[in-house]
């Protein structure tokens, strides 16, 4: 019997030449000798998964493919094909391929020839399920039985919901501890990160909303955990496995441990600091270091979290702060983290700014700083992720619907789930529409034609998301 | 059982394999396992299987406490899961310090054994989330705002279409290439950013908690082994002491840390290091010490008492030879030291730094009774040629170990003064008790004597061959043969036909001596 590793390989195989068959099949004809060799060699890895577990399952969650229960790690060279292939999955409302038992060529082909036809087809899912129905190997399922039940998807939410704000608590607690020096557990901390890591693999976009839910009393705890939450799901679009994970989440909950030491009136200041005070604001990235260095004995997570601590607010050309005298090239969890927080502290309300920028002015304003403050790769994967759209924007459609984002499309930016707010008639509602769904003659239900700051006009985004 | 023995005892082994033939049939009975934890007591399909009211040694409790709250063990579980499950378990509170049971579950993300966590257990706060939610949810938006975005609505800017392009192959290059890159801890950062700090410091306070800071995270290189990075460190610091606008607070904190890198303690951490030469090299430790102060001097020699292997004590003993020049008298303070090993080794140091004046102290400072020590103390005046010296070794030659007479006397032999040969004669003269002395002990007085190669020292020994007794025949006959054999060594071509006079002796120990002696002689002639 195959190892584990070796299943979760074949899986990997499995769908990296599934994206490469219909690569090679939209542009030759599925007879083609390339496209042969590529679904035999397909069949003779699906064959060895189904040897070796009897039955083998592929599901798309979200934008990411599951073998039974476990997600299909793969390497960096393949994303584009799982993206790829997940948003042919996703076009065509199909959630899961089972294989009952040994395949042939011909059951692929079969299966294949369908699911190329099927991107014309008003209803895909329905051609392909047709086209396989006579395939005693084969079976599909669609997107709604192949993704979570909805009820165990609100539970989830629900365990999620519970953990950003145990997180939260935690935060707190954390920081509490480290203002009067007492001993600071990272277990704790490592626990609940731990727990963010499997949700950012089953739930990202929604995990990515719970860090627009601002709280303007309970900031700082909160702005902990959303830099966490952001780098996660970061260092997941770059690739990381779960244990770098863990550890990003950790560095980035550490990442303002500094803060501890500055005075209440400071950090409550409603008004305008003056140089003095900016300055000693500024210092929070060196205290960091000083706190997180004498938080226990010395071990590479807390080296790591005190670099970037101090790196957070540097900058890739070194032009932020702290002054330094070296040059420092950034390491990459502070890029990560950098990027994070100075979203989420874009995006939340101050003291000193009653009100956060929306969500898309501040990837307006990181844009503009790209190439020179913060480095385009990775701010590149960060709109990736949250979209050009973020969650919490408050969009405009076509169809007069005003209405909040509440949840990112990865594969088509553009067409985020929205919650709408407001009818057409401008009354108040709450219901969930996406953006991504068709009129039966191929046309987009509804698009998004404006944008406003749900700031101004004091719209409870909690009220949506939660 | 897997605490007790090591993994690759048999006992360990056998009771992994009884215990997993046991689950098997288990399994094979009732198919999965649900452990079902409760504060005292595990229970399987309502069943108690195990119950315990102790704090410590308390299953169910440790697992408890820890928000586990059911373990599932299938049917498919493997002998390395169970055994790998068993060591987890079995981690004792220092392995634990950053982890608990949960979180190593999680990291072994084992395929046949998973479990059930209450995160409330976490909870900072009780009810945080109900009142967290609350206070968010406070204020619901208002039909009229609502109502007011909608108008503005009409009349806002359309979007622009940000064009955002799906990242590159060459993106995940550059990432996977950085991740790569940064996977491995920089601690040459962490350096530069304490450097930085130590700038930056406003006043005594700061400079003090990063000097603290600076001290540990050396502590933390010399015990991972991290020496280039230690050497960073100092070398930093020597660049930055030897800039004369410096200010005080800063050169002295800076100096704190070098005191520090060579405190007995940082020293000591190394030990294990240079024995087992890994991440050491003798380079490597002579350029740390390079930047050391003479404080290091009594660090090293700690360590010098407690390293295992010979290599890296030479290795340490170069080190002080070069670093005790700072200050001898802290090495000539170790002699005090009862582990006649250590003492035995300083005076080599001393030896090879060749301070006469602390090599001469060694005569008084040295009171280790240890044979070796001895010797050592007797060799190293001999070799240094301290001609003060003299009348302790003259001394040393009643000693009443053979091995010390003997070092006396070649040391004497060392200093080739008149004064010397005539101390060695004179024992030579002491007939009756020279002559008991073993033949060995004898040999090397008149060997050490040749050395002077004059005549009247080829005479003395000439007078030995004219010997006639008919008591204690044989020792007179080593004497006369150590004789021989020291005139052969003068090379003086006089005496040969009284050499050849004994070349048939019946006494086989002298023939032989005779027999070299001749041949000396001759080669000496060419």
């Amino acid at each position: 019997m195959a190892e584990k590793d070796d299943i979760a390989s074949f899986s990997t195989d499995i769908i990296h030449s599934l994206a490469t068959i219909l690569r090679t099949a939209e542009l030759h004809d599925s007879s083609n000798d390339a496209v042969i060799s590529q679904m035999e060699k397909a069949v003779a890895y699906i064959n060895q998964a189904v040897a070796d577990t009897g039955s083998f399952r592929i599901t798309l969650i979200g934008d990411f493919f599951f073998e039974n229960d476990a997600r299909i790690k793969y390497p960096l060279k393949y994303h584009q094909h799982f993206e790829s292939l997940a948003a042919k999955f996703q076009q065509r409302n199909l959630g899961a391929i089972v294989f009952n038992k040994e395949i042939a060529l011909e059951d692929i082909k079969t299966f294949l020839d369908a699911f190329i036809a099927a991107g014309n087809s008003e209803t895909p899912f329905e051609f392909i399920r047709d086209a396989v129905s006579n395939l005693a190997a084969l079976d599909v399922e669609t997107a709604k039985t192949g993704t979570k039940e909805g009820s165990a998807q609100e539970q989830l939410r629900r365990v999620i919901k519970k953990t950003y704000f145990n997180a939260v608590s935690l935060s707190k607690g954390v920081m509490e501890k480290m203002m009067t020096k007492e001993p600071v557990s990272v277990k704790k901390t490592r626990r609940i990160v731990q727990s963010l890591v499997d949700f950012i693999s089953e739930e990202e976009q929604f995990l990515i909303g719970m860090t627009a839910i601002k709280s303007y009393d309970e900031y700082t705890y909160h702005h902990s955990v959303n830099v966490s939450i952001l780098a996660l799901a970061l260092g997941q679009r770059l690739g990381l496995n779960k244990k770098e994970l863990t550890e990003l989440g950790i560095v980035a909950f550490f990442h303002d441990s500094g803060k501890v030491e500055l005075p209440n009136e400071l950090l409550n200041k409603t008004g305008a600091f003056s140089d003095e005070e900016f300055a000693l604001v500024k210092k929070h990235a060196v205290f960091g270091v000083r706190a997180l260095l004498n938080l226990k004995d010395l071990d590479p997570l807390v080296i790591r979290s005190a670099i970037a601590a101090f790196e957070h607010h540097l900058n890739c050309d070194c032009s932020g702060y702290p002054s330094v005298k070296m040059s420092f090239s950034l390491d990459i969890y502070s890029e990560i983290i950098s990027i994070a927080d100075r979203y989420d502290a874009m995006t939340s309300a101050r003291v000193y700014r009653k009100k956060g920028l929306p969500p898309d002015t501040a990837l307006g304003i990181l844009l503009k700083d790209s190439g020179s403050k913060i480095g385009p790769v990775i701010l590149n994967f960060f709109i990736m992720m949250v979209g050009i759209f973020p969650v919490g924007t408050l969009v405009f459609l076509d169809s007069k619907e005003l209405g909040l984002v509440c949840e990112g499309n990865a594969v088509i930016m553009d067409r985020p789930k929205v919650r709408i707010i407001a009818n057409g008639d401008g009354l108040k509602k709450n219901y969930l529409v996406d953006l991504s769904e068709k009129t039966p003659d191929g046309q987009y239900k509804r698009s998004i034609i404006k944008r406003l700051d749900p700031n101004m006009y004091e719209i409870n985004i909690a009220e949506y998301l939660l | 059982m897997v605490n007790l023995y090591q993994k690759n005892n048999p006992m360990y082994n056998k009771a992994i394999d009884n215990l997993f033939i046991k689950a098997t049939d288990i399994f094979q009975q009732t198919g999965d396992i649900v452990l079902k934890i409760e504060p005292q007591t595990l229970f399987v399909n309502n069943e108690q299987v195990y119950s315990s009211h102790e704090q410590h040694n308390n299953f169910a409790f440790l697992f408890f406490k820890e928000g586990l709250r059911e373990l599932t063990f299938k049917k498919e579980v493997t002998k390395d899961e169970l055994e790998d499950f068993l060591n987890l378990i079995s981690l004792d509170d220092k392995d634990l310090i950053d982890n608990d049971i949960v979180s190593l579950l999680w990291d072994r993300n084992f395929q046949n054994i998973k479990h059930v966590v209450d995160e409330n257990v976490f909870a900072e706060e009780d009810g945080y989330e109900s009142r967290a939610t609350r206070q968010v949810l406070e204020q619901s938006t208002s039909q009229d705002n609502i109502m007011a975005a909608y108008h503005d609505a009409f009349t806002a800017e359309d979007v622009m279409h940000l064009e955002i392009e799906s990242p590159a192959e060459s993106d995940y290059e550059d990432v996977k290439i950085r991740l790569e890159r940064d996977a491995e801890i920089k601690l040459y950062k962490i350096i530069n950013i304490l450097f930085e700090l130590f700038w930056q410091a406003r006043d005594k306070d700061e400079l003090h908690v990063i000097t603290s800071i600076t001290k540990s995270l050396i502590g933390y290189l010399v015990s991972n082994g991290h020496m280039e990075n230690m050497i960073d460190i100092l070398k930093k610091i020597s660049i930055t002491l030897n800039d004369d606008d410096l200010p005080v607070e800063i050169r002295e904190s800076l100096q704190e840390v070098v005191y520090h890198a060579g405190s007995p303690d940082i020293i000591k951490a190394m030990g294990p290091f240079i024995d087992n030469r890994t991440d050491m090299d003798e380079e490597t430790l002579n350029e740390f010490v390079a930047y050391l102060e003479k404080d290091a001097i009594q660090s090293f020699i700690e360590l010098l008492g407690e390293l295992k292997n010979y290599s890296s004590r030479k290795m340490v003993i170069q080190i002080l030879t070069e670093l005790g020049r700072k200050d001898i008298n802290i090495l000539l303070n170790g002699l005090a030291d009862r582990r006649w090993y250590l003492v035995r080794n300083i005076v080599l140091i001393i030896k090879q730094i060749g301070d006469m004046e602390a090599a001469y102290q060694l005569i008084t400072k040295v009171k280790h009774p240890d044979i070796r020590v001895k010797t050592e103390v007797i060799k190293t005046v001999g070799d240094l040629k301290i001609p003060q010296a003299i009348s302790f070794l003259e001394q040393s030659l009643d000693a009443t170990e053979q091995q010390v007479r003997i070092s006396a006397v070649r040391a004497i032999g060392h200093l080739r003064s008149e004064k010397a040969k005539q101390i060695l004669i004179q024992q030579i003269k002491k007939n009756k008790v020279f002559v008991d002395k073993s033949y060995d002990e004898k040999k090397c007085f008149f060997e050490v004597l040749s050395l002077w190669k004059e005549d009247d020292v080829a005479e003395f020994f000439s007078g030995f061959l004219k010997l006639k007794s008919y008591f204690s025949r044989k020792k007179i006959y080593e004497t006369m043969a150590c004789a021989a054999y020291a005139l052969g060594r003068t090379g003086n071509k006089e005496y040969l036909p009284l050499l050849k006079k004994h070349e048939r002796s019946s006494d086989p120990v002298l023939k032989e001596n005779i027999r070299i002696a001749i041949r000396s002689i001759a080669r000496e002639r060419g």
